[in-house]
């Protein structure tokens, strides 16, 4: 059977349904195409589909990876098995945070997906993203309303924190204001430099101040903000080549592809020294040349294929975007052992043979 | 009809030499007489194609009521830059075979090849700048610098036996969609007609195309479709995953596709991939794939018909069938 398409001018009242999935009960419409983007008479080809046709499961995991999972509950875990002995998160304030934390990831991505889908910026992106949207798993009706319950828990949990302590108001509204600002910033789609920057804040220093407030937590939270920048430019150089033609600006993009894999590498050196400082100031001297040898000579193998990379296209910067995935999940194993050794395992050890 | 002064000029300029109704697209006197070798070369590249793209321009134009002489100009033009990149391709290649002789790096030299591609991209300049279109000109440019890009990245990809369709497509976009546009637009360009939503529906139309032809034609490459007995296999020896070979290969484990790409036959490829039946049942899946293009294309077509004067709507008639030409191989 052949496939049914309809297009529609943005704005009018047939986009609104078809856009929002509101047209029908038994069908979905997945927009396939945008003319004239940006314009006024912007119009969008939907493909109609049964919704019958559509079966996912793990609806929401798609929202909730876990990078992104990873980037506000490592803070979390730091500080918890950190003060494993001292009280310095109570439960229910750790509970709240870390649910509130799950939660407002959740509902910033779905609001972000929102827009991207409407506003067809996944489409000329050419990536792939979420694809709760794409593939017609859920409407956008759907996801608003689910993004309404999602975004009233997550504040109703940020609140109990602030009780705890009220100095945690400074770290709320320096989040909320780099959010704006990099929202702001990257209204238009194109700029991801800045939207990459205040993420790093918002989950570096931002996030370590609201979960201990106090100024010594703020040097984890720099040392964590540069590897969540790592995170977020090892994600664009997987889709350099679908950025560049979509006219995306980044950090790497601002260059040729051949000065990208030297960008990438400067970035991963520089949370390196500032981890190698955090870490030589903190640890143990042992377990600091220890792990760093480790993270040193994982990531020299990973610089030798990073340099020898020669197109954007085919399937070797995959390859080489998974090993710098794997060497960032190696540093974040490193510190947890180290932190899990001295917090729990050691004490446990000491006090058993005494 | 308007014409800008300037095409009007050289609709009556005696330049253009060539004949539009049989596609001849080149006489001897476009080129110097004093490199008899490269006249020879041409010669041998223009003899046996099938001037798809000549022709295509040509049924644009025609519908337009470009002026006869300015179609023969846009025919020769996408011609000479689609042989270009012939000469550039069999050498980068290294296929020893074009259109049943031997390619022109292989008969002359590889320096000569490269020169002779260079020369008709020269002269794809020189014919238009006169010609007075400067947007027609940006455009034909732009569509070069496109067509060469997807070269770089495709030969970028030979020995990647781990690419995926994706990034196949976003490379073929580059590298045979962008002619195909340009035979949908050019005609308008060089009518001044510049609308900017008439010229994305073209593009996006032109998009389409050049992904069902160049699907279709690797699909010859597995013996699909292949009344003109394309070498079976070809892409696959010579190194190259082609889409339909990223596509059945896309599911399998790594060691199954390091034994599928090492397959020296049709039939031992189709053992390695479990046999006649799951090979005709990717084959239907793809072919499914991109019925989707074609359903799409076609409800472009709708679109475009709303932009075009009732004159010319001609144009959607002449379209309708090519995906059954350019997909599906039926004439």
């Amino acid at each position: 059977m052949a496939s049914q398409f309809i297009t529609a001018k943005k704005g009018s009242a047939e986009f609104e349904n078809l856009i929002r999935g509101t047209f029908s009960e038994t069908q979905r419409a997945l927009p396939v195409q945008n003319l004239r983007v940006g314009s006024p008479d912007e119009e969008v080809t939907f493909e109609i589909i049964q919704a019958k046709e559509i079966t996912s499961r793990f609806v929401y995991l798609g929202f909730v990876g876990p990078k992104k999972l990873l980037f506000v509950l490592f803070p979390v875990f730091y500080f918890a098995l950190l003060g494993w002995n001292k009280p310095i998160l109570v439960s229910p304030e750790l509970e709240c945070i870390i649910f509130g934390l799950i939660l407002s990831i959740l509902a910033v991505q779905i609001k972000v997906d929102i827009q991207d889908f409407i506003s067809g910026y996944d489409r000329i992106r050419g990536d792939k993203g979420q694809k709760v949207l794409s593939k017609g798993w859920k409407t956008v009706a759907q996801l608003e309303r689910d993004f309404k319950i999602v975004s009233t828990i997550a504040f109703s949990l940020a609140i109990v924190p602030l009780i705890f302590e009220p100095i945690r108001i400074l770290s709320l509204g320096l989040a909320l204001f780099l959010f704006f600002i990099g929202y702001k910033l990257g209204v238009s789609r194109r700029n991801r430099l800045n939207r990459d920057l205040a993420l790093a804040l918002i989950a570096g220093p931002c996030l370590a101040y609201w979960i201990i407030p106090q100024p010594s937590s703020l040097l984890f939270g720099i040392v964590w903000g540069f590897f969540v920048f790592f995170a977020l430019q090892l994600e664009h150089f997987q889709h350099y080549f679908a950025q560049t033609q979509a006219g995306e600006k980044n950090l790497l993009t601002l260059r040729s592809f051949d000065q990208a894999p030297q960008i990438l590498w400067a970035v991963w050196a520089l949370c390196l020294i500032v981890y190698a400082i955090m870490r030589f100031l903190t640890a143990h001297l042992a377990w600091w040349g220890g792990s760093m040898m480790i993270l040193i000579v994982l990531s020299f193998m990973w610089r030798r294929s990073l340099f020898k990379l020669q197109s954007p296209a085919g399937s070797e910067i995959d390859k080489i975007v998974l090993a710098g995935n794997q060497l960032y999940y190696t540093f974040i194993s490193l510190w947890v052992a180290e932190l899990l050794f001295h917090s729990i395992i050691a004490p446990l050890v000491f006090a058993w043979f005494r | 009809m308007y014409l800008l002064p300037s095409l009007d000029r050289m609709r009556k300029s005696p330049q253009i030499r060539f004949l539009v109704k049989n596609l001849k697209i080149y006489s001897e006197q476009d080129f110097p007489k004093y490199l008899p070798r490269l006249n020879s070369l041409y010669d041998d590249l223009f003899s046996g194609g099938k001037g798809f793209r000549a022709k295509l321009v040509q049924k644009v134009s025609g519908h337009l009521k470009v002026p006869e002489q300015t179609q023969g100009l846009l025919a020769q033009t996408v011609e000479f830059i689609h042989n270009a990149s012939l000469l550039h391709d069999d050498l980068i290649d290294r296929s020893i075979l074009r259109r049943g002789k031997p390619a022109a790096w292989n008969k002359y030299s590889p320096e000569y090849a490269v020169l002779a591609g260079d020369y008709l991209l020269a002269r794809v300049m020189v014919n238009l700048s006169t010609y007075g279109s400067i947007r027609l000109v940006q455009y034909t440019a732009e569509v070069i610098s496109e067509l060469l890009e997807g070269e770089w990245l495709q030969d970028s990809v030979i020995r990647d036996f781990d690419v995926n369709l994706e990034k196949l497509d976003r490379i073929h976009n580059l590298k045979t969609a962008s002619l195909f546009k340009w035979c949908l637009r050019s005609p308008f360009y060089a009518l001044d007609r510049k609308e900017h939503s008439l010229h994305e529906t073209l593009e996006k139309l032109g998009q389409i195309l050049g992904l069902l032809f160049q699907r279709s034609d690797d699909l010859l490459d597995y013996n699909i479709r292949n009344a003109e007995g394309k070498a079976i296999l070809g892409d696959l020896k010579s190194g190259y995953l082609n889409s339909f070979g990223a596509y059945v290969a896309h599911d399998l484990t790594a060691e199954k596709r390091a034994e599928l790409v090492k397959s020296q036959t049709l039939e031992e490829f189709k053992v390695h991939l479990g046999g006649n039946s799951s090979f005709d049942e990717k084959v239907k899946q793809f072919d499914q794939i991109n019925q989707k293009h074609i359903d799409l294309y076609q409800h472009l077509l709708t679109t475009l018909k709303e932009m075009l004067k009732p004159t010319e709507q001609g144009i959607i008639k002449d379209f309708e069938p090519l995906t059954e030409l350019l997909y599906w191989r039926r004439v």
